[in-house]
C-alpha cells in the first residue's frame, strides 16, 4: 500500500509534471497543425449547447477554485471562518461541479450517438471523457461527503503540493486521507499527464491575446527594405522575415 | 383528332388507359454539364447537379400534380419510364418538362414503381430513337445497355409523358 | 499615404456561361480531401437564388461582417468580446447542413453485388457517416433557377423590392437570372482576420492575399462567422479553417489561378491595384452612401509620380509597380468605372470586383396585342395568351434601363449598397459600348446615334474600343498582368543562399552537405 501510495503521490506527479511540460511543448513546436480544439460545432450545434457551455464554466469556475485554494490558502482559511461564508463558497462550488457534470454527461452521449460526431471521435476521446467524468464524480462524491473541502483543501493539501514544488514532498497528510479523496488527487495527476496526447491540449492555447491585438494582420514575406545590399557581407546573426 | 392528339396517342396509348392523367410534353436537351465529362455519373458532375439528372417541371404542373421540388417523380409513356427526382422551376413553361442527356440508371436511381418494381432507364427508355443504319452495322452489340453506355443520346427530342409521384422509394 | 500593393480581381458577369468549370477546376486541386468535400472555395451561384451556404447575404441569420455605430465599425457576430465569449458554442456558426452534406455512391455495389433479376444501382451515401442518405442540399441546388419557389424567391436581395416587382420576376418570359461566380475576396478590411481569436488569418503585405496559416488555427471558428461572404470553411476532420488561397503557389511563379486560368467565359481578369492602406479605416466606416465611392478613391493611380515614389519608398517592387500600370482590373475598376464591388454594404472592402451583367437589364418588355400573331399559327404550335412582347429595339437608347426585366434595384442591392444610379451609370456605358459596336459592325445604327449613346454614357470612341479589346477579345495576357514574386529575395530573407553554395546540388534541405564524422 505505501508503495502504491508513494508511486501515486510522490513519482506520478512528477512524471505528470514532466510530461505535461515536455509533451504540450513538443506537441506545439513540432507538430502544431495538431494542436486544435477540434470542434464538432460545425457536424452538430444545438445539442452541444447544453454540453459544452456548462461544461467549459463549470471546469472553468471548479478549476480557478482549486487554484485559489493553492494559492491562497490563508484567504481562503479566513473566508471560511465565517459559516455563512463558508456556506456560500461551498454551495456555488458545488453548483459549477453539477454543471461541470451534466455538461460531461451531454457531451458524451452526444458524442457517442450523433452519427456524424462519431465520425470525429477517436478512441483517445472516449478514454478521456470518461477519464474526467470519474474525476468529477469523484470530485462531487468528496464534496459531498467529506466537508468542508474548501477549508481542509487548504489546510491539508496546500502544504503538501507546495512540498511537491518545493522538491521535499511531505506526504504524511495525503496518505491518511480517504481513499476517495486520493483517488480524486490522483486522477488530477493523471489527467495532467494525458494533456499532451488528447485535444485537451487546447486549453494551453486558449487565445487570450486576442484581447490585445490589433484587428488586422498584415505578414510581409518579403520586405524589399530589408533585403540585403548585394555588396554587403553576410551578417553573423540569422535575419528573420517577420 | 389533330395531329397533336395522335402523337400523344402515340406514345400514351396504353399508358392513358387506365383513364386521364395530366400529360406533359418532355424534352431533352443537351445538359449544360456535359461540357466538363460526357459522363453523367462523374461524382463532381453528380454533386452539381443534385445527385442525378432531373426531371425539370414548372411550379404550375408541379401544384397540380401536388409535386413538390426535391420529390422523387417517375416520367413514363409506353415506350420506358425514368426514375429521377423534380426540380421545380419558374423557368419551365407549363405543359413541358425537361431531363437533360445523358442519365445513368446505375448511379443512385430507385427502381420504378409503375413497372413492377423494375429498374427503369434512362431517359432513353421513353423517347423513339431511330437509329441511322450506320450505328447498327457490325453486329457488336454496341446497343446493348453497359456502364459508360455510349450510344445514340436523345438530344433535343420530344415525346410525350405522364409524370408521377413516387410513393415508394426503393434502391 | 501608406502605399500598399494588391492583386485584385474583375469578373465580367455578362461573359459567364454558369459552366462551374472554375469551381471543378478548384475543387480537383484544392478541396479533394476529407472534411473538405462540402467546401467550394470557387462557387457559382444563379441570382436570383439563394445562394451557397443558403442565404449566406441574409447577416440577419449569420452575423458576418462589420456594422458601423456612430463612427466606428464592429464585428456583427465576432470580434472583442464575443470571440472569446462564444467560443465555446458560437451560436452564429453555420452548419454543415447549411453548405449541404456531400454525398458519393456505393459504387462498388455495381460490380459485387450478387446476381439478381434485376441491375443493382449505386446508392448515394454521406460522405461524412458513410451511411446511405437522401440527397437534400448541393452546393449549387438553385442552378439555373432549380427549384426556384423556394430558393429564387426568397433571395435576401429581393427583399427590398415590392411583391409585385418580386412577381415580375418570376413571370415566364419576363424572367431572367444571371450567375454569379463567388470565391475569397482577398478584402483591405477582412473581417476573418480580425475576428480571429488565435492571430491565425494575415493578409500577405507583398501581394494581399488572405491566408490562414493552419499551424495557428485552434478551431475557434470565429472567421466561419465573420466573413460575411462565407469563403472561410471549417474543415471537421482537421479541425482547421480553410479558406481560398489565390492560388499563391501559382501566383509566385507567374501563373493564373486555376479558376481563373481555366474560365471557358474568360470573364476574369487578375492584376494588380496599389492603394492607400490609411485609409482602410476611415473609409470602411464611412457612410453606407459614399462606401463605393471612398472604396474607389483609395484605389491609387500608378502613373501618378507621387504614387510611384510612396510605392517605391514603401519597398513595393518595381515590377509589381509595372504590372499595376498594365493592370486590367486597374482599368475595369478605375478608368472605365465598369466595376463594382459585391455587398460593399458588410464593409470589408472587397477586392473583387463584378462588372454587372447586361443581359437581364438590356431588353425589356413591352405591352402589346399578340392576337393578330396568334391567328397565324400552326395549331400545333404551343400558344401563349401572353400580349407582351420581348423588345431588344435600340429605337430608344437607353430607354431599356428603367423597364428592364430585371429591376435596377435587385442589382443595387447586390453591387452597391442600393443605390440603383451607380449600377445604372456601369449598365449605360456597357450599352453604349454595344451601341458603338453595333453602328461599327452592322451598321444599321447611326454614327450621330451612336456617338450620342456613348457621350451621354461619359465614353469616347476610343475608351469603348478599349473596353471591347478587353471585353471581347484579350489574350490571355491581357487579363492576367502579375507580376514576379522576387522569390529569390524572399529566399535570401530566410537563409544564408551562401550556405548551400558548394552543395551538392539537390536534396539536402536542412544541413549542408557535409561529411559525417
Ligand atoms: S471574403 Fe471573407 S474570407 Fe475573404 S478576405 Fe474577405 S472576409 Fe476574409
Ligand atoms: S468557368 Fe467562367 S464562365 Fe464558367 S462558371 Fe466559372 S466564371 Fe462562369
Amino acid at each position: 500500500m505505501n508503495t502504491l501510495n508513494t508511486f501515486l503521490f510522490v513519482v506520478f506527479p512528477y512524471v505528470a509534471g514532466i510530461v505535461f511540460v515536455v509533451g504540450v511543448t513538443y506537441r506545439y513546436r513540432r507538430t502544431a497543425f495538431t494542436v486544435s480544439s477540434l470542434s464538432s460545432q460545425f457536424l452538430e450545434g444545438d445539442k452541444l449547447f447544453w454540453g459544452s457551455v456548462p461544461f467549459h464554466i463549470g471546469l472553468l469556475a471548479v478549476f480557478f477554485g482549486h487554484l485559489l485554494a493553492f494559492l491562497l490558502p490563508q484567504a481562503t482559511l479566513a473566508w471560511n471562518s465565517v459559516p455563512v461564508r463558508l456556506i456560500i463558497l461551498e454551495v456555488s462550488a458545488f453548483v459549477f461541479g453539477l454543471s461541470l457534470l451534466f455538461g460531461l454527461l451531454s457531451l458524451l452521449w452526444r458524442r457517442l450517438t450523433n452519427p456524424r460526431v462519431r465520425v470525429v471521435t477517436s478512441r483517445m476521446d472516449i478514454a478521456i471523457e470518461l477519464l474526467l467524468l470519474a474525476q468529477v464524480v469523484l470530485g462531487c462524491w468528496v464534496a459531498l461527503g467529506f466537508r468542508w473541502g474548501s477549508s481542509w483543501f487548504a489546510a491539508d493539501l496546500t502544504p503538501y503540493l507546495w512540498s511537491l514544488l518545493a522538491l521535499s514532498p511531505e506526504t504524511d497528510a495525503v496518505f491518511a486521507l480517504p481513499l476517495v479523496i486520493r483517488l480524486h488527487i490522483a486522477g488530477a495527476f493523471l489527467i495532467l499527464f494525458m494533456v499532451p496526447f488528447t485535444r485537451l491540449a487546447h486549453f494551453v492555447v486558449a487565445p487570450l491575446h486576442y484581447l490585445f491585438r490589433p484587428y488586422q494582420v498584415v505578414i510581409w514575406n518579403w520586405d524589399r527594405k530589408a533585403v540585403r545590399n548585394p555588396k554587403e557581407p553576410w551578417s553573423k546573426a540569422r535575419p528573420k522575415n517577420n | 383528332m389533330t395531329s397533336r392528339r395522335r402523337s400523344r396517342a402515340g406514345d400514351l396509348k396504353e399508358t392513358l388507359k387506365g383513364g386521364d392523367a395530366r400529360i406533359l410534353n418532355c424534352l431533352t436537351p443537351h445538359g449544360k454539364w456535359h461540357i466538363h465529362s460526357t459522363y453523367m455519373e462523374n461524382h463532381r458532375m453528380l454533386t452539381l447537379s443534385r445527385g442525378c439528372e432531373p426531371v425539370w417541371m414548372s411550379e404550375v404542373d408541379a401544384a397540380e400534380l401536388e409535386i413538390k421540388d426535391n420529390d422523387w417523380v417517375e416520367v413514363y409513356n409506353d415506350h420506358g419510364v425514368y426514375c429521377a427526382r423534380a426540380s421545380v422551376s419558374a423557368r419551365i413553361p407549363k405543359g413541358v418538362c425537361i431531363v437533360y442527356h445523358v442519365p445513368e440508371r446505375t448511379v443512385g436511381i430507385p427502381k420504378s414503381q409503375v413497372r413492377g418494381g423494375k429498374r427503369a432507364g434512362g431517359h432513353n427508355s421513353f423517347t423513339r430513337i431511330h437509329l441511322k443504319p450506320n450505328y447498327l452495322a457490325g453486329g457488336y452489340g454496341q446497343f446493348s445497355y453497359h456502364f459508360n453506355y455510349w450510344g445514340p443520346i436523345a438530344p433535343n427530342r420530344d415525346t410525350h409523358v405522364i409524370v408521377k409521384r413516387m410513393d415508394k422509394v426503393v434502391f | 499615404m501608406d502605399v500598399r500593393s494588391q492583386i485584385s480581381m474583375v469578373f465580367h458577369l455578362d461573359k459567364c456561361i454558369g459552366c462551374h468549370t472554375c469551381s471543378v477546376a478548384c475543387k480537383n486541386i484544392w478541396t479533394d480531401r476529407k472534411g473538405a468535400e462540402y467546401m467550394w472555395w470557387n462557387n457559382v451561384e444563379t441570382k436570383p437564388g439563394t445562394g451557397y451556404p443558403g442565404k449566406w447575404e441574409d447577416q440577419e441569420i449569420y452575423k458576418g461582417g462589420w456594422k458601423k455605430d456612430g463612427d466606428k465599425i464592429y464585428l456583427k457576430g465576432a470580434g472583442r468580446p464575443k470571440s472569446l465569449t462564444n467560443i465555446f458554442h458560437n451560436p452564429h456558426l453555420p452548419k454543415i447542413d447549411d453548405y449541404y452534406e456531400p454525398f458519393t455512391y456505393k459504387y462498388l455495389d455495381l460490380i459485387e453485388s450478387p446476381a439478381g433479376d434485376d441491375q443493382p444501382t449505386a446508392r448515394p451515401i454521406s460522405m461524412i457517416t458513410g451511411e446511405p442518405m437522401d440527397i437534400k442540399m448541393g452546393p449549387n441546388w438553385d442552378d439555373d433557377l432549380s427549384g426556384s419557389p423556394d430558393y429564387a424567391r426568397n433571395d435576401p436581395n429581393l427583399t427590398k423590392l415590392s411583391p409585385a416587382e418580386q412577381e415580375a420576376m418570376f413571370q415566364l418570359e419576363r424572367m431572367a437570372f444571371f450567375y454569379l461566380p463567388r470565391i475569397c475576396n482577398h478584402c483591405l478590411n477582412p473581417a476573418c482576420v480580425a475576428a480571429c481569436p488565435s492571430q491565425a488569418i494575415y493578409k500577405r503585405g507583398e501581394d494581399g492575399v488572405v491566408l490562414i496559416n493552419q499551424n495557428v488555427c485552434r478551431a475557434w471558428r470565429m472567421c466561419v462567422t465573420a466573413c460575411p461572404y462565407k469563403k472561410t470553411y471549417y474543415n471537421w476532420n482537421t479541425g482547421k479553417s480553410e479558406k481560398c488561397i489565390l492560388c499563391y503557389p501559382r501566383i509566385e511563379s507567374g501563373h493564373a489561378p486555376a479558376c481563373m486560368h481555366s474560365c471557358v467565359g474568360r470573364i476574369r481578369y487578375l492584376g494588380v491595384l496599389l492603394y492607400d492602406a490609411d485609409q482602410i479605416e476611415s473609409v470602411a466606416s464611412s457612410d453606407e452612401e459614399s462606401l463605393v465611392d471612398q472604396q474607389m478613391n483609395m484605389i491609387l493611380d500608378p502613373f501618378d509620380p507621387e504614387v510611384i515614389a510612396a510605392a517605391k519608398a514603401n519597398g513595393v517592387a518595381d515590377s509589381t509597380i509595372d504590372a499595376a500600370q498594365y493592370s486590367p482590373t486597374y482599368k475595369f475598376v478605375k478608368t472605365w468605372g465598369l466595376a463594382l464591388p459585391l455587398h460593399p454594404e458588410f464593409r470589408t472592402l472587397p477586392m473583387l470586383f463584378y462588372v454587372p451583367p447586361l443581359l437581364p437589364v438590356m431588353a425589356s418588355v413591352r405591352d402589346v396585342s399578340n392576337e393578330a400573331q396568334q391567328e397565324k399559327l400552326n395549331p400545333i404550335a404551343k400558344q401563349w395568351p401572353d400580349n407582351w412582347l420581348y423588345d431588344t429595339s435600340t429605337e430608344e437608347i437607353f430607354g431599356t434601363i428603367d423597364q428592364a426585366r430585371f429591376p435596377l434595384e435587385y442589382m443595387a442591392n447586390l453591387f452597391s449598397a442600393g443605390d440603383t444610379s451607380k449600377v445604372k451609370e456601369r449598365i449605360m456605358k456597357l450599352m453604349a459600348v454595344r451601341i458603338y459596336r453595333r453602328h461599327k459592325t452592322v451598321g444599321d445604327i447611326s454614327e450621330e446615334k451612336s456617338n450620342e449613346a456613348l457621350s451621354t454614357a461619359g465614353l469616347t470612341p476610343e475608351l469603348a474600343d478599349a473596353i471591347y479589346y478587353l471585353t471581347s477579345l484579350p489574350k490571355f495576357d491581357d487579363r492576367f498582368v502579375i507580376p514576379a514574386a522576387h522569390r529569390e529575395q524572399a529566399i535570401e530573407m530566410m537563409e544564408f543562399t551562401g550556405d548551400v553554395k558548394g552543395n551538392t546540388g539537390f536534396g539536402f534541405k536542412d544541413k549542408s552537405a557535409e561529411r559525417g564524422s
